[in-house]
Protein backbone atom coordinates (compact mmCIF):
# COMPACT_ATOMS: atom_id res chain seq x y z
CA UNK A 1 0.00 0.00 0.00
CA UNK A 2 1.41 3.77 -0.73
CA UNK A 3 1.98 6.42 1.89
CA UNK A 4 -0.71 8.20 0.59
CA UNK A 5 -3.34 5.47 0.23
CA UNK A 6 -2.51 4.50 4.14
CA UNK A 7 -2.91 8.00 4.99
CA UNK A 8 -6.46 8.47 2.92
CA UNK A 9 -7.72 5.24 4.58
CA UNK A 10 -6.33 6.64 8.45
CA UNK A 11 -8.62 9.68 7.51
CA UNK A 12 -11.28 7.58 6.51
CA UNK A 13 -11.42 5.50 9.75
CA UNK A 14 -11.32 8.70 11.89
CA UNK A 15 -13.97 10.40 10.33
CA UNK A 16 -16.53 7.39 9.86
CA UNK A 17 -18.14 5.00 12.73
CA UNK A 18 -17.34 1.24 12.94
CA UNK A 19 -20.60 0.83 10.88
CA UNK A 20 -19.85 3.49 8.49
CA UNK A 21 -16.37 1.77 7.52
CA UNK A 22 -18.03 -1.83 7.45
CA UNK A 23 -20.19 0.20 4.75
CA UNK A 24 -17.52 1.71 2.97
CA UNK A 25 -15.65 -1.91 2.57
CA UNK A 26 -18.55 -3.37 1.40
CA UNK A 27 -18.97 -0.52 -1.17
CA UNK A 28 -15.32 -1.31 -2.12
CA UNK A 29 -15.72 -4.95 -2.20
CA UNK A 30 -19.09 -4.66 -4.21
CA UNK A 31 -17.76 -2.58 -7.21
CA UNK A 32 -14.35 -3.69 -7.19
CA UNK A 33 -14.49 -5.23 -10.80
CA UNK A 34 -15.46 -1.52 -11.54
CA UNK A 35 -12.72 0.34 -9.67
CA UNK A 36 -9.98 0.01 -12.63
CA UNK A 37 -12.35 1.56 -15.17
CA UNK A 38 -13.31 4.19 -12.60
CA UNK A 39 -9.54 4.73 -11.63
CA UNK A 40 -8.47 5.18 -15.43
CA UNK A 41 -11.36 7.66 -15.64
CA UNK A 42 -10.33 9.71 -12.81
CA UNK A 43 -6.45 9.44 -13.99
CA UNK A 44 -7.58 10.73 -17.48
CA UNK A 45 -9.21 13.82 -16.07
CA UNK A 46 -5.83 14.79 -14.12
CA UNK A 47 -3.92 14.64 -17.16
CA UNK A 48 -6.64 16.41 -19.42
CA UNK A 49 -6.43 19.06 -16.48
CA UNK A 50 -2.87 19.03 -16.27
CA UNK A 51 -2.61 19.66 -20.22
CA UNK A 52 -4.84 22.47 -20.17
CA UNK A 53 -3.22 24.18 -17.74
CA UNK A 54 -0.01 23.68 -19.54
CA UNK A 55 -1.52 25.18 -22.36
CA UNK A 56 -2.49 27.94 -20.98
CA UNK A 57 0.52 29.11 -19.10
CA UNK A 58 2.44 28.52 -22.75
CA UNK A 59 3.42 31.82 -23.63
CA UNK A 60 1.58 32.62 -26.66
CA UNK A 61 -1.79 32.14 -25.27
CA UNK A 62 -0.44 34.28 -22.22
CA UNK A 63 0.60 36.91 -24.81
CA UNK A 64 -3.23 36.37 -26.55
CA UNK A 65 -4.58 36.61 -22.86
CA UNK A 66 -3.17 39.79 -22.17
CA UNK A 67 -4.24 41.36 -25.45
CA UNK A 68 -7.92 39.95 -25.03
CA UNK A 69 -8.15 41.49 -21.72
CA UNK A 70 -6.60 44.94 -23.18
CA UNK A 71 -9.30 44.90 -26.13
CA UNK A 72 -12.00 43.72 -23.14
CA UNK A 73 -10.52 46.86 -21.01
CA UNK A 74 -10.65 49.36 -24.32
CA UNK A 75 -14.16 48.33 -24.86
CA UNK A 76 -15.72 48.27 -21.71
CA UNK A 77 -14.18 51.19 -20.03
CA UNK A 78 -12.99 49.48 -16.95
CA UNK A 79 -12.70 52.35 -14.04
CA UNK A 80 -8.83 52.12 -12.94
CA UNK A 81 -8.05 53.00 -9.85
CA UNK A 82 -4.78 52.47 -9.55
CA UNK A 83 -1.89 55.15 -9.79
CA UNK B 1 -24.70 45.97 -14.41
CA UNK B 2 -23.33 45.02 -17.64
CA UNK B 3 -25.42 42.08 -18.87
CA UNK B 4 -23.52 38.67 -19.65
CA UNK B 5 -22.91 37.46 -22.62
CA UNK B 6 -21.87 34.22 -24.44
CA UNK B 7 -19.47 34.33 -27.50
CA UNK B 8 -19.61 31.34 -30.37
CA UNK B 9 -16.46 31.43 -32.19
CA UNK B 10 -15.67 30.62 -35.43
CA UNK B 11 -13.13 27.98 -34.66
CA UNK B 12 -14.83 27.05 -31.74
CA UNK B 13 -18.15 25.98 -34.07
CA UNK B 14 -16.18 24.52 -36.72
CA UNK B 15 -14.36 22.21 -33.53
CA UNK B 16 -18.48 21.71 -32.37
CA UNK B 17 -19.13 20.72 -35.49
CA UNK B 18 -17.26 17.23 -35.53
CA UNK B 19 -19.63 16.71 -32.55
CA UNK B 20 -22.50 17.88 -34.50
CA UNK B 21 -24.38 14.08 -34.12
CA UNK B 22 -23.65 14.59 -30.20
CA UNK B 23 -24.07 18.43 -29.22
CA UNK B 24 -25.59 21.39 -30.74
CA UNK B 25 -24.44 24.78 -30.61
CA UNK B 26 -27.92 25.62 -28.66
CA UNK B 27 -26.89 22.69 -26.42
CA UNK B 28 -23.19 24.32 -25.70
CA UNK B 29 -25.38 27.45 -24.88
CA UNK B 30 -28.08 26.41 -22.67
CA UNK B 31 -25.09 24.22 -20.76
CA UNK B 32 -23.09 27.48 -20.04
CA UNK B 33 -26.47 29.10 -19.24
CA UNK B 34 -26.99 26.58 -16.33
CA UNK B 35 -23.55 27.09 -15.48
CA UNK B 36 -23.88 30.78 -15.05
CA UNK B 37 -26.59 29.89 -12.74
CA UNK B 38 -25.20 27.18 -10.63
CA UNK B 39 -21.70 27.77 -10.94
CA UNK B 40 -19.28 24.33 -11.01
CA UNK B 41 -20.63 21.13 -10.23
CA UNK B 42 -19.46 17.76 -10.01
CA UNK B 43 -16.65 16.32 -12.73
CA UNK B 44 -16.34 20.51 -13.08
CA UNK B 45 -13.27 22.54 -11.91
CA UNK B 46 -11.10 25.72 -11.91
CA UNK B 47 -8.28 25.42 -14.06
CA UNK B 48 -7.04 29.06 -13.69
CA UNK B 49 -7.71 32.66 -12.75
CA UNK B 50 -5.69 34.84 -14.67
CA UNK B 51 -5.50 38.82 -13.68
CA UNK B 52 -4.44 41.48 -16.17
CA UNK B 53 -4.82 44.79 -14.46
CA UNK B 54 -8.49 45.32 -13.60
CA UNK B 55 -9.00 42.32 -16.38
CA UNK B 56 -9.48 38.67 -14.43
CA UNK B 57 -9.88 35.77 -17.28
CA UNK B 58 -11.05 33.18 -15.77
CA UNK B 59 -10.81 29.28 -17.30
CA UNK B 60 -12.98 26.21 -16.69
CA UNK B 61 -14.06 22.83 -17.38
CA UNK B 62 -17.44 21.74 -17.61
CA UNK B 63 -19.13 19.03 -18.31
CA UNK B 64 -21.60 18.51 -20.83
CA UNK B 65 -24.59 15.79 -21.48
CA UNK B 66 -26.57 15.05 -23.91
CA UNK B 67 -28.71 11.49 -24.24
CA UNK B 68 -26.17 9.26 -23.90
CA UNK B 69 -23.14 11.40 -24.88
CA UNK B 70 -20.77 12.85 -22.09
CA UNK B 71 -18.27 15.56 -23.52
CA UNK B 72 -16.30 18.02 -21.43
CA UNK B 73 -15.39 22.03 -22.89
CA UNK B 74 -13.15 24.52 -21.68
CA UNK B 75 -14.77 27.75 -20.93
CA UNK B 76 -13.01 31.29 -20.82
CA UNK B 77 -14.66 34.01 -18.63
CA UNK B 78 -13.52 37.47 -18.93
CA UNK B 79 -14.36 39.56 -16.13
CA UNK B 80 -17.31 37.56 -14.96
CA UNK B 81 -18.96 39.09 -17.98
CA UNK B 82 -18.41 37.35 -21.10
CA UNK B 83 -18.52 33.57 -21.98
CA UNK B 84 -15.89 31.82 -24.52
CA UNK B 85 -16.09 28.35 -25.13
CA UNK B 86 -13.01 27.08 -26.43
CA UNK B 87 -12.55 23.38 -26.36
CA UNK B 88 -14.80 20.45 -26.72
CA UNK B 89 -14.98 16.57 -27.02
CA UNK B 90 -16.06 13.57 -25.87
CA UNK B 91 -15.38 12.32 -22.20
CA UNK B 92 -14.48 8.95 -24.46
CA UNK B 93 -13.78 8.34 -28.09
CA UNK B 94 -12.08 10.73 -30.41
CA UNK B 95 -10.20 12.40 -28.01
CA UNK B 96 -10.51 10.13 -25.51
CA UNK B 97 -8.99 7.93 -22.80
CA UNK B 98 -6.13 6.82 -25.45
CA UNK B 99 -4.94 10.21 -26.21
CA UNK B 100 -3.98 11.56 -22.82
CA UNK B 101 -2.80 8.42 -21.77
CA UNK B 102 -0.31 7.51 -24.38
CA UNK B 103 0.07 11.30 -25.66
CA UNK B 104 0.04 14.80 -23.23
CA UNK B 105 2.18 16.39 -25.70
CA UNK B 106 -0.22 16.06 -28.21
CA UNK B 107 -3.31 16.79 -26.16
CA UNK B 108 -1.22 20.38 -25.09
CA UNK B 109 -0.64 21.27 -28.34
CA UNK B 110 -4.27 20.31 -29.35
CA UNK B 111 -5.30 22.72 -26.43
CA UNK B 112 -3.00 25.11 -27.31
CA UNK B 113 -4.69 25.27 -30.86
CA UNK B 114 -7.84 25.74 -29.92
CA UNK B 115 -7.25 28.58 -27.07
CA UNK B 116 -5.30 30.49 -29.95
CA UNK B 117 -7.77 29.71 -32.11
CA UNK B 118 -11.17 31.17 -30.12
CA UNK B 119 -8.47 33.85 -28.44
CA UNK B 120 -7.58 35.37 -32.19
CA UNK B 121 -11.02 35.38 -33.01
CA UNK B 122 -11.86 37.42 -29.83
CA UNK B 123 -9.36 39.60 -30.86
CA UNK B 124 -9.88 40.38 -34.68
CA UNK B 125 -13.58 40.52 -34.43
CA UNK B 126 -15.31 43.61 -35.42
CA UNK B 127 -18.69 44.80 -36.65
CA UNK B 128 -17.37 44.85 -40.44
CA UNK B 129 -15.71 41.35 -39.83
CA UNK B 130 -17.47 39.33 -37.59
CA UNK B 131 -15.98 36.05 -36.00
CA UNK B 132 -18.42 35.34 -32.96
CA UNK B 133 -21.96 35.28 -32.55
CA UNK B 134 -23.68 36.80 -29.67
CA UNK B 135 -25.86 35.09 -26.83
CA UNK B 136 -27.04 37.59 -24.15
CA UNK B 137 -28.45 36.31 -20.85
CA UNK B 138 -31.29 37.33 -19.33
CA UNK B 139 -30.85 36.60 -15.83
CA UNK B 140 -33.65 36.27 -13.29
CA UNK B 141 -33.77 39.42 -11.05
Amino acid sequence: MTQLLQEAFTLITSQLTPQGQDTLAHLIIDHLEQLPDFLAEELEEQQFEASARQAIQSDNVQHLLKQVAEKYQANHSVISTGP
Amino acid sequence: MKRKQIFITASFRKRLKKLRRQFSEDDVVDNIKEFIRLGLRKGESLLTSEPFGHVIIVIVKCRIRKHQAVGRYLLGIINDHEYLPIFIDLKTGVYGKNLSFTASKHVVSMLNKALADVLADYLEHTDEDSRLTTYPIYEDT
